[in-house]
């Protein structure tokens, strides 16, 4: 262990004495947080909603059920229930974006405003998951675009409202769904990037070679790494979180210590990954070929800029393998949604064995020796 | 480079004349041969080297050299035959710490100082803090590198590489020391200093396994190998190689070796 922490402070002096590279674990956080914090996400599709109609309508009519008819069904993945406590609960667990809730009497209600006289407004409720707010924005979006159809329909203009309830993430705004992603996008960034390059770097000039007929163990080598990457991507979601919240003014709902322990975990699974990808490279310029084919899907794929509900149907089922995915996930279940640990066992699990996968996979691919 | 001998002799032996077990054999192997895929890098190699004899295993490139170092080390894995080194079968991690290596490579971390490369390497060996601030003094002196300690490796010439890279293996005094081509790349005044240094490590007890392409250097050797294509073809005294073959010269015994092989 000892040995670890002497490779540990090789890596970060290395580092340190390399002036371009500390600026590009300083500045590139930096940079994409002020890049993408001022830019939005595209077009949504296949949200899931769920759907409650209570609506007991006025005499023929029952203007809920038109209204629901007029969802649209591309931006919404609607699901159909009576159980208001049910929904509720699952918008809860992050198993659906909103529940959509119509009132017994919500045809009685506008019939009678539209007479005059009325004391009760009519009103749709939507209690929203706002942890993504481009999510939260499409569906009250999809809500009024179906008021109004049914209105056009009706050629009378009812006085029909709807009622906003968040569940997570009030006031969330782009940005607070952004930092989040951008941490786990950093962090994969320059653990992969920067072990992949040294690990060549201490193939090619013999100082592996040196290392292995030293009495220092494979598990020491590569522990040291992780040990380093962890206190860089440390550092670096700190900043990110430093101009989140004082720039930004994002909020943090959850705990800072799981954050960050979401953080290190995934900086030790990407520097594992980044000590294997690097055997597969004779040279520092091979190496780095690789970061941009592993960079491209994460960041396309993971819902890193954009919700996996912006994603082609088709191609989403690729989002499951990427592990940026599940780091992004998680981290932003903890910052907007406040989730602790019991919530995101899934997540942490599948870290957990990424993390420790790779770094065991690179561990017994160097004990190899051939 | 400096005259602090007394310094460089190994942890075992009580004074650098320790004659001891002058005749205990410290690398055996037998029938270690290494393959990758259909090439035979190495071919049923049988050696045996005694302490603080200076053994040079000498060859064109490609020869096996650096292969067969690394097999001793326990670097590489052997496709056959086993190896047994002070004692110990390999691989043991516990044994190389009596070991020092200087790769063919310069092996030394570019992106950070002398000092630092040294501290490095010597925690790596167990070195405590206070021993290693006593080693590396003596050691960077040795080595005449005190000045460019603070210097960033990256900024030396090639010859401060080789003297680092010699002194990094020195560092936790070992009684074996490996040195693959320690010679290569550097200026005749430099080469005589460190084979003045490699003879006196042999004197202090230490066994020194070196390999080389330089005829001139192999004749300076106690005992040579001469390997080619993963064989080797003799191994003897120098004055004995040239008196069996009657040739003036190492050079010539290779070639004349090499074409009665052939």
């Amino acid at each position: 262990m000892k040995r670890s922490l002497t490779i540990t402070k090789g890596v970060l002096r290395r580092i340190r004495h390399d002036k371009r590279t500390m600026a590009l674990i300083v500045f590139v956080p930096l940079i994409i947080m002020f890049i993408f914090g001022y830019s939005f996400g595209g077009e949504v599709s296949d949200v899931k909603v769920i759907v409650v109609n209570h609506d007991e309508g006025f005499g023929e009519e029952n203007l809920a059920e038109k209204i629901i008819r007029n969802l649209d069904t591309e931006t919404l993945a609607p699901e159909y229930s009576n159980d208001e406590m049910w929904a509720r609960e699952s918008v809860k667990k992050g198993e659906a974006w909103a529940l959509i809730f119509f009132p017994s009497n919500f045809t009685k209600d506008a019939f009678s405003a539209l007479i005059g006289g009325a004391d009760n407004l009519s009103a749709i409720k939507i209690i929203l998951d706002g942890s993504d707010p481009t999510i939260a924005t499409a569906v009250v979006k999809a809500v009024h675009e179906a008021i109004t159809e049914t209105m056009k329909e009706k050629g009378v203009e009812m006085p029909v409202s709807t009622n906003m309830e968040y569940i997570y993430g009030e006031g969330a705004e782009f940005i607070d769904f952004l930092a989040p992603g951008v941490m786990g996008m950093v962090v994969m960034m320059i653990s992969l990037l920067l072990t992949i390059v040294s690990f060549v770097r201490e193939r090619t000039t013999g100082t592996l070679n040196r290392l292995l007929a030293s009495p220092i163990t494979e598990a020491e080598i590569v522990i040291g790494y992780a040990l380093a990457f962890a206190l860089i991507s440390l550092i670096q979601s700190s900043i990110v979180l430093g101009v989140a919240i004082l720039i930004f003014n994002i909020s943090v709902h959850g705990s800072i210590l799981l954050t960050f322990s979401i953080i290190v975990l995934s900086a030790i699974g990407f520097q594992g990954l980044g000590i294997l990808l690097s055997t597969a490279a004779k040279t520092e310029f091979q190496a780095v070929q690789f970061v941009p084919l592993l960079f491209m899907p994460s960041i396309l794929l993971a819902g890193v800029l954009w919700p996996l509900e912006a994603i082609p149907s088709f191609i989403r089922p690729i989002s499951f393998v990427i592990p940026l995915k599940y780091i992004a996930d998680a981290l932003r279940s903890v910052m907007i949604r406040g989730w602790g640990v019991e919530r995101l066992l899934l997540n942490l699990t599948i870290l957990l064995a990424f993390a420790i996968g790779t770094v065991a996979a690179s561990i017994m691919l160097m004990k190899r020796r051939e | 480079m400096g005259e602090d001998f007394k310094y460089l002799s190994c942890h075992s032996c009580k004074t650098p004349d320790d004659q001891g077990d002058r005749n205990a054999t410290v690398i055996e192997t037998y029938g270690l041969t290494k393959k990758f895929g259909a090439l035979t890098a190495v071919n049923n190699l049988n050696l045996k080297v005694k302490k603080g004899e200076i053994f040079g295993l000498i060859g064109p490139n490609g020869a096996g050299k650096t292969v067969t170092i690394k097999m001793l080390l326990g670097i590489l894995k052997p496709t056959k035959g086993r190896a047994i080194i002070l004692g110990e079968e390999v691989p043991n991690r516990e044994v190389l710490k009596r070991i020092g290596y200087m790769p063919q490579e310069t092996a030394l971390y570019e992106d950070l100082t002398a000092q630092e490369n040294i501290r490095l390497f010597g925690e790596i060996y167990g070195l405590n803090r206070s021993q290693l601030g006593e080693r590396e003094d003596e050691i960077l002196k040795f080595v005449e590198l005190t000045k460019w300690k603070n210097v960033i490796v990256s900024n030396f010439s090639g010859g401060m590489k080789s003297r680092l890279s010699f002194a990094c293996s020195l560092l936790h005094q070992p009684e074996l020391l490996f040195l693959d081509e320690p010679t290569v790349g550097i200026d005749p005044p430099l080469r005589a200093s460190f084979w003045s240094h490699f003879k006196e490590l042999a004197k202090g007890g230490v066994t020194v396994f070196i390999t080389t392409h330089y005829m001139d250097e192999a004749s300076r050797c106690d005992r040579v190998g001469l390997i080619r294509d993963g064989r080797l073809l003799a191994v003897d005294t120098p004055n004995a190689l040239k008196s069996k073959t009657g040739m003036e010269s190492l050079e010539d015994v290779f070639l004349a070796l090499l074409e009665e092989k052939l």
